[in-house]
This record gives C-alpha cells, structure tokens and sequence, in this order.
C-alpha cells in the first residue's frame, strides 16, 4: 500500500505533507519552496503550468492565469458570491449549462473542479519527486464551513487529478490535530483560520487523546483576497483621480497591482510604512504614468476595518454554540498567511481574551494535520482520534416552504435522526422528501441537496398517513436519508450524493484526459 | 486495522455491535450504575477512540457500516448519560431503588424519539374531495391555455436528470427502531409508480435521477418523450370534451413528474371541467381555482371560472332550489 499523502488545497497556497518515519513532514517543491501558490496558466501550446511558475507570468498573461478558482468551486454562477468576483479578477467567469460558475481559458471552458484538480495534480506530483513513488491517495482539506457540494466538487477535482481522496478534512481540526498531538495535555482550544479565500473558527475539547469539535462557524467568502482588494481598490482610486485613468479595465495593470498590494500587505505586517513602485502603470495623454507612493499600515487597516469586523461574529457563533464563553478557552491557535497582520491579532486578542499562539506554523499546520489524519486512519497513531461535526442543520422542506431540521448543526457525526411527518391531503398518494442544508427558515433559502418521492401511500384522510423520515450521516459527511410509511412498511431510501454539477460520467471522463495527458508525458509544468 | 484480517475486524464489530444493541446505556459504555458525570465522559471518549469509524477507514464498506452503526449506539448511551438528571432517571430504570422517576423516562436507545409530526408538502392528491392546495415545491413552466388549439404546447421541461452511479449504493445498515414499525426496506433506488403500478422500489426517480445506471436514465428519456405526446394527446382530449379521460391522463402524467406546474393545472383544468359536466358546480369551481392558482395568467381558466360563477347564480342552480328562486 502506497502513502497518503495529506493535501491543504488552500484559496492562494497549497501545501503537500506526509508522514515519514511516523512524523507529518512537510514537502518542499523543486524550487525549494515549502507552498505552491495555487495558481494556473497555460502555455501557448495549450499545456498547463501550476505554482511559483504560473505566478511569475501573471503579469504579462492575466487572462490566462487562474487564481482564487477555490472562491469559485461549488458555486452557482449567478451567487451573490461570485457577482462580486465577476467586476475584479482578470480572467472570463462564465455561467454553464447548469448554472455553475465555470472559467473560460483560451475558448476553452473549464469547470472548477478540474482547475483544481490542476493544482492537486502538482502537489501529488511534489511529493512523488520527493518520495520516489507513486501517490494514488490522498486527504484533502477544506474550510469546516464549506457545505456538501463544495465538499463533492473538491472530491471531484481529486478524482479528476488521478487521487483517490480517503477523506475530506475540515481545515480548522486538521490545523489543531497538528498542534494538539505536539502539544499532548488535555485543553479546549480555538483555531481561528484566516486564509487567502475563507475564514473558519473551530471550538475544540482535546482530551485523553480525543479531539472533539463542539462547534464549528465561518464565512467561505472571507480571507486575505479580500484585503488585498481593499488596498487594490484605494490604489485604482487615488491614481484615476490623479490621473483621469481607470486601471480597473486593465487585465496587466490590475495583475500588477494585485501583486504590489499583497507585497505591501506582508510587508506592513513587519514595518510601519512601505513604498509601491509601479513604473509604465499607464498611458496618459502626455505619455507613461507612474505609481509611485507610500503606504502606512494604519492607512491599510482604516481600509480594512469592515473586514476586520467581519471577524467577530463567526467567533461569538462558535463559543455560544460550544456553550462557552471566551475566557473557558486555554489557547487560541493561529492558522492561515493572514494570521500574521498585526490588526487580525489585535482582533484575536479582543475577541478571546489572549493573544493567539502561534506555537504551529500558520501556513503548514493544516498540512501537517492532514498527514496525522492519515496515520489515524491507517492505524500508525493510535492515542489520537477526532470527532468532527457537521457545520450546517440538515433538513427537509414541509408545508409553507419551511425548513424542518433533522440534523442540527455542529452535531458530532457520524449521526442519525429521525422525525415523523403527515399528510397535508385526503388520499394522497405520494410525498416528496426534499433535502436542504442550512440555517435560514424557509428551505428555499438554503442549499438543496437532492429530492425523491415515496409513493404507493395506504389512501386516508390528511394527517393520518405517517411517514418517517431517518438522516444518517456517515463519519465520511455522507448523508443516507430513508423514508417509510409506518402503517403499510412501504420504504424508499437514498443515499444524497450532493450533486456537485460535474456528473461522475463527467468527472471519469475528465480525470482519464489528466492520466493519458500524464502518461503522454504532459502531466502539469512549473 | 494493521495485522488483523478484514473478516476478523468485521466480526470483531458485529459481536460488539450485538452487544450493545440490546443493552442499556450503562452497559452500552460498559460503566457501573453508580458512575458519575466524569466517569460516562471518561468511557465514552476510551470507546471512541477504539470504535470511531475513522479507526476502520481502509476496511471495505460493510466493515464500516457495521463501524458507523457501533458508534452511533455508543454515542447514543453518551448522550443519554452525560446529562445529570437523564442519567438518574435511567438509573432509576435499571436498578430501580424504589424511588419513582420525577418525570418520563427518556428514549431507550434508539435513534432519535419521534418528534410531533409535520406537514410535507404534496403535488395533486389522487381523485380526492377537494381540499385546500398545499403549494408544491415545484417551480415549471407555465401551462399553455387548456383549449390546445391554437398554441402548440412545448416538450414539457425535463428536469435535468444527472448521470448518476451505476449500480446501488449500500442499502442503510440495520439499526435499532422504535418498537412496533418495520425496519424500512431499503429500495436501492427511489422512484414514482407510473400509472397504476406497484411499489416503487427499483424505479429511478424522474425529478432527479438519483440511483439511476446510465440505461434507466435512458428510459426514463424515453418515457419523458413519450409523456410529452401524452401531454398533448390529453389535451386534445380536453378540447374535444372528454374531460374525464383527459383528466385521468393527466394525473398519470403528473404523477411521472410531481415537480412540474404545467402539467398539475392542466389536471385541475380537466377536474374541474369534469366536475362542472357532472353538474357538481362547487367541486369544479374548487378545482378550477386551484388551477387559477398555479396559472393565474390563463384567460381560458378565467373564462371558464367565470362560466361556472355563473351557473352557480341563475336560477336552477344550488341557490335557486334553496331559496325556491
């Protein structure tokens, strides 16, 4: 049996690690760096280039270059989401037939599962460098507050890269496996994750050995992406009104000044003040124009101070429904780049009472996790286990477009629950069972999961037919619902794959194109 | 689990799973009647971490199943136990020392108790008194006007039906149920009669395919073609007067596809239609309201609405014979 290797797919950075010798070890790539970037391009010739390679050409092939396609996985097109991201990212966002966000490359359209797939395709191929061997599995990361189809669509890019995925972690454990099984001793802890796309915050119980998530809360659309939009944002401005030029059209200017801005934002995170120099930005009508300033990090945190808010109620979501309150927390672990910014400490520091420790490297530690998470599963570490929970209530749609909750949220999995429903007519022949994940009241403003009918029902008056329906969900996050009707044992059941919008045809299909492409000898560049 | 066989491990669970099932909590955490709130969190956190289905992730499926089954009772046991006051009364109940219990004895250990019942939403109940409409989930196209002459009514809307995975996926292991009901017999795939037909077990869902190999998908391609010209077979029916045999079309056809609108207005035209030929004024109008309902924008449903407001009003009708008129 081959390795597991333990993947954070993350929004700007991945990361590969694996366990060696029984200790998670984090993969370095051929140019040395311990991350890739999460970046796509493709050559002339139509052949992908992933990672540090990819970034360097952003600049001078913006449309060509995916980035943040982890913003997009999951996602219907026409989201409040993805509206945002149409105005600012320089390549084409287009709608598919079934209404999912897909990117257009070269006239070619690609769903988000394979891009990503791309970016899982590199690191398998980073650690097959290193270990000398072949890698067929893997666990993959994703934000805890990701629901069902974001979690398919990341299986699916697995498949699509040629990885059987084991499982699918929540990024908030896997970070505090890494830094629980350091540390040994019996403690709650939170982990707040502010990464480059999402944010997550995760209440855990470490004890004996055992990890229990007791509440898990977010905003998938929330991370460093967005404050470097901030500063992208004052930095458009302040020259259109300089100027006269608007950048915002500019797929080179606008690349450029992504660049610029995330560098500044880093480096505001040491110094007090940084210059941006931006040289031949524009052409004005008197010839080249110039970015050339200074900005302050309290310039920049003014900027950011929504963002910054944003951070506050996730945590008081997570500690009420952990029935905790700040101070019955021991540590505050730290994961993810943005961690590192002096005001998201500060906010940390506010929020829970202490400083967030930083005891875990914030860029690895998720990867780190993951690979632990192997050696659980595959019976190397047996003292530690973790009992994750499922981050959205789970129900089925009833009478006046209400959600009735079956499964609550943060409910440790695997779960099972079951409620009685009635008929609403005399006679009436058949129910449907629509499934829906989410908090909102009415089942039409949550996520729809998938649908059957239990039909062939004993003709009675409204209200006498009871039908019963069961929610299991699997350590895996899978969820199996059945139905029967008590009176005649008439029973249907299924099991709800979310429908990620890639068929498995599709999915088989595309993953077979990456292993012949492989074999052909162009599997992923860079 | 490294070293031992895979049989070996599924059978090791089975005993375990055995032996919990019929088992009370105390037994089920393998703790002593006596234990305290510290002493349930200690049990439960030792059995999780040797029965946690993540323990079992690389056994093949039903290994798991039987995993996920033993950790459900377990935890089941842990959250009956952990709280004070449920763990009195349970201790009440299996070594009852005289004293009463304050209030009922909690759930035994099974799934989740039975919560007060609900109402689902339905699509057209089958040949019912009218009743109130229960609006439907289902967002369709709307139905074209019910004299099918002059516009030629589209193929019907198929919900896209996914490719799905060929073959069944593991039916629900068995677990513990509530005395007194069956254990539900899980069909590999739901599914909606056609037309008087029997159980719907092994027939793929129209709405949404799931279960469904790429060959019944197929077939149900096949039969959605042949529901459209059924659709429109039903409605020239309906133009030319046979309102029964259209209506009875009708609601086979919805009953193919409960998620779209255009066909249940079309059965709630044809009903009412019916009813009003049979001289049954208020079943019609009923029916032709909830038509109304679902197509508000349809002047041939108005206009025979209208007509049997009328009836309803001359001389002759209900009225007339109650107020001698």
């Amino acid at each position: 049996m081959g390795k597991i290797i333990g993947i954070d797919l993350g929004t700007t950075n991945s990361c590969v690690a694996v366990l060696e010798a029984g200790e998670p070890v984090v993969i370095h790539n051929q140019e040395g760096g311990r991350t890739t970037p999460s970046m796509v391009s493709w050559n002339a010739q139509g052949e992908p280039i992933v990672g540090a390679a990819a970034k360097r050409q952003a600049v001078t092939n913006p449309k060509n270059t995916i980035f943040g396609i982890k913003r997009l996985i999951g996602r219907k097109f026409r989201s409040r989401e993805v509206a945002h991201l149409l105005a600012t990212m320089p390549f084409e966002i287009i709608e598919a037939t079934n209404g999912d966000a897909w990117v257009r490359i070269q006239s070619r359209d690609l769903s988000a599962p394979e891009v990503s797939a791309l970016v899982l395709e590199k690191m398998k191929k980073v650690a097959e460098e290193y270990l000398g061997e072949e890698i067929t599995e893997a666990i993959v990361t994703v934000p805890a507050y990701f629901d069902d189809v974001q979690r398919q669509a990341t299986k699916d890019a697995g498949t699509i890269a040629g990885l059987k995925v084991k499982a699918i972690l929540n990024e908030p454990t896997a970070a505090a496996l890494a830094f629980g099984v350091q540390q040994q001793k019996n403690q709650r802890i939170a982990v707040f994750d502010l990464g480059g796309g999402t944010f997550d915050v995760s209440i855990l119980a470490i004890e004996d050995g055992v990890f229990e998530v007791l509440a898990t809360s977010g905003d998938t659309f929330l991370g460093g992406d967005d404050f470097d939009r901030a500063i992208i944002q004052m930095l458009a401005n302040s020259f259109k009104i300089e100027h006269d030029v608007d950048l915002t059209g500019d797929a080179v200017a606008l690349q450029r000044l992504k660049e610029a801005s995330e560098r500044a934002k880093i480096e505001l995170s040491s110094s007090l003040t940084t210059d941006v120099n931006l040289p031949f930005l524009a052409v004005g009508p008197a010839g080249p124009l110039h970015l050339a300033r200074e900005i302050k990090r309290s310039e920049v945190e003014g900027l950011c101070r929504e963002l910054l808010q944003r951070l506050d109620e996730p945590c008081r979501q997570a500690l009420t429904d952990a029935k905790l309150t700040a101070r019955d927390i021991d540590q505050v672990v730290l994961v993810g780049g943005m961690t590192r910014m002096p005001a998201v400490q500060a906010r940390v520091e506010e929020i829970f009472g202490k400083k967030g420790s930083k005891g875990v490297n914030p860029d690895e530690s998720v990867a780190v996790g993951a690979a632990t998470q192997s050696a659980i599963m595959g019976g190397e570490l047996q003292e530690v286990v973790l009992l994750d929970v499922t981050p959205h209530s789970l129900g089925i749609k009833v009478t006046g477009d209400k959600m009735s909750v079956l499964i609550a949220r943060n409910t440790t999995i695997p779960t099972r629950e079951r409620k009685v429903f009635s008929t609403t007519e005399d006679n009436q022949d058949f129910v449907a069972i629509e499934v829906y994940q989410g908090e909102a009241a009415l089942a039409s403003g949550n996520r729809g999961l998938g649908r059957f009918v239990l039909g062939d029902l004993p003709r009675m008056p409204a209200g006498a037919v009871r039908v019963d329906v069961s929610f299991t969900m699997d350590a895996d996050g899978i969820l199996h619902v059945s139905a029967s009707e008590l009176v005649s044992g008439k029973a249907t059941s299924v099991t709800i794959q979310a429908q990620s919008g890639l068929s498995e045809k599709d999915v088989t299909r595309m993953a077979e194109g990456r292993a012949a492409a492989r074999h052909g000898g162009g599997g992923v560049m860079g | 689990m490294t070293g031992a066989s895979q049989s070996q491990v599924a059978a090791q669970l089975q005993v375990q799973l055995d032996k919990i099932r019929a088992a009370d909590p105390f037994r089920t955490l393998d703790v002593p009647v006596q234990v305290d709130g510290e002493g349930v969190r200690r049990a439960y956190l030792s059995l999780t971490k040797r029965f946690h289905p993540n323990r079992f992730a690389l056994e093949p499926a039903p290994t798991r199943d039987i995993a996920n089954e033993v950790f459900l009772l377990i935890r089941r046991a842990y959250d009956l136990l952990v709280d004070d006051d449920k763990r009195k009364l349970w201790r009440e109940r299996v070594a009852p020392t005289g004293k009463l219990p304050q209030t009922a004895p909690p759930a035994p250990p099974t799934p989740s108790p039975m919560a007060t019942p609900a109402r689902v939403p339905t699509v057209a109940p089958a040949g019912a008194p009218a009743s109130t409409l229960r609006p439907s989930t289902a967002v369709g196209t709307p139905a074209p006007g019910a004299s099918g002459a002059s516009k030629r009514p589209t193929v019907p809307t198929m919900p896209t039906v996914p490719t799905v995975p060929a073959g069944a996926r593991a039916p629900l292991p068995a677990g513990a149920r509530p005395p007194g009901t069956n254990p539900p017999r899980s069909g590999t795939v739901p599914g909606v009669p056609p037309a008087g037909a029997n159980p719907m077990r092994g027939r793929p869902s129209p709405a949404t395919g799931i279960g469904a190999s790429p060959q019944e998908v197929q077939a149900m391609l096949d039969a959605a073609r042949t529901r459209g010209q059924r659709f429109d077979d039903a409605v020239a029916m309906l133009g030319r007067g046979k309102y029964r045999e259209a209506r009875e079309a009708f609601y086979k056809i919805a009953m193919e596809d409960p998620q779209s609108k255009r066909y249940r207005v079309q059965l709630h035209y044809a009903w009412g239609l019916e009813h009003l030929a049979d001289g049954k004024l208020p079943e019609g109008q009923r029916e032709l309201e909830r038509a109304l309902a679902l197509e508000p924008e349809s002047a041939d449903i108005k206009a025979a609405l209208t007509k049997a407001q009328e009836q309803q009003k001359k001389p002759g009708g209900i009225l007339g014979k109650l107020f001698g008129r």
